[in-house]
């Protein structure tokens, strides 16, 4: 059973089910074998973006208007496991499920926009941002200059200090 | 990938639902149950024979609007919840109190942080021995919808969804505690 089949499961879905509050289903499906799993398999590339894409896209299908749409667990789910993974397509899937506001579907949103914002703080915190100097040759006869890239902070707009 | 529901969706709409102290609280109304919410639900009645079903499967509200809007609206944000405890007077049982009818039994997740569901108090029964007798203290049966989709079922405050060491249980109550004027 591929990673992506094993979030239909019973056992996933019924657990799942009782879970009202969107913080209450994030962390729920962070703790399931069923999102690590699907995780694992995205970052490793034993599964692609497009087949995650199809398979979103046939769940949908089911989609009716006026009708809860139950498979927003699978959403949720999705998007709980794409929100470590660096690249396009978790911003694209988060993005585009945070924006959703219809009654069909209340909490896969919810869930999206809590995982865009903690992969936001996420990746700030990891993320360096250096920016690259023009050094003009050194004259002739003259020392080199050495150039020490540092973070870029809050405290700390220069983007590089000249170190002699 | 997400254009059908964007076209087709009907836009959420809630009603006004305040706490005590005015603060709004953001809502929701949900659509019928389709098929397979149904399912599931039937499936977890069938699977917990203690269940006693007061309702079949609606829409419109689900655990928080049915303790908190009187089965209008459906509430699905944490800070929300927190505001009606806080500004609705709502203080957590001690261990040395026991739940009454009208107190509320709020489920969270396994660390205790983030809330699952609220059920509502509706009684306290003993166990029945095999003779008929009642014995043992009472404890408390909580009268759930378990979501936005589900039906509403009277059960034992243990007798849930999710599996022991998967969830926490505080009761809250609004009663004053012992001693406060």
């Amino acid at each position: 059973m591929s990673q992506l089949q094993r979030l239909l499961s019973h056992e996933l879905q019924e657990a799942a089910f009782p879970i009202s509050t969107a913080e209450g289903l994030q962390a729920f499906l962070r703790s399931r074998p069923e999102v690590v799993g699907l995780r694992t398999a995205l970052a490793c590339g034993e599964l692609t973006a497009p087949e995650v894409e199809e398979f979103v896209r046939e769940l949908l299908r089911s989609f009716a208007a006026g009708r809860k749409f139950s498979d927003e667990i699978v959403l949720a789910a999705i998007a709980v496991a794409v929100e470590t993974l660096p690249g396009r397509f978790s911003e694209e899937y988060l993005g585009a499920l945070s924006t959703l506001r219809i009654k069909e579907m209340p909490l896969a949103p919810r869930v999206a926009s809590l995982s865009r914002v903690q992969r936001a703080k996420r990746l700030v915190g990891l993320t360096e941002r250096l920016d690259v100097l023009s050094v003009p040759l050194p004259e002739p006869g003259s020392r080199p200059t050495e150039f020490v890239p540092v973070r870029i902070d809050a405290t700390n707009d220069e983007n590089y200090r000249l170190a002699s | 990938m997400f254009e059908l529901p964007h076209l087709a969706g009907s836009p959420a709409s809630g009603i006004v639902l305040e706490t005590r102290l005015r603060r709004r609280i953001r809502n929701s109304q949900a659509p019928d149950p389709d098929a397979r919410a149904t399912a599931i639900f039937r499936r977890l009645l069938a699977s917990h024979r203690g269940w006693e079903l007061r309702k079949p499967e609606s829409g419109i509200y689900n655990c928080f609007g049915h303790v908190w809007a009187s089965r209008r609206t459906a509430v699905y944000d944490q800070p929300g919840v927190e505001d009606i405890l806080l500004d609705d007077g709502y203080r957590r049982l001690s261990s040395n109190e026991s739940p009454v009818q009208g107190d509320i039994g709020i489920y969270y997740d396994s660390a205790g942080t983030s809330v699952l569901h609220v059920g509502l108090v509706s009684d306290l029964r003993r166990i029945s021995s095999s003779t008929g007798a009642e014995v043992g203290a009472p404890v408390a049966w909580l009268l759930s919808k378990w979501n936005d989709a589900s039906g509403e079922v009277l059960h034992h405050f243990r007798d849930v969804p999710w599996a022991d060491g998967d969830f926490t249980l505080a009761f809250w109550t609004d009663r004053p505690a012992r001693g406060t004027p």
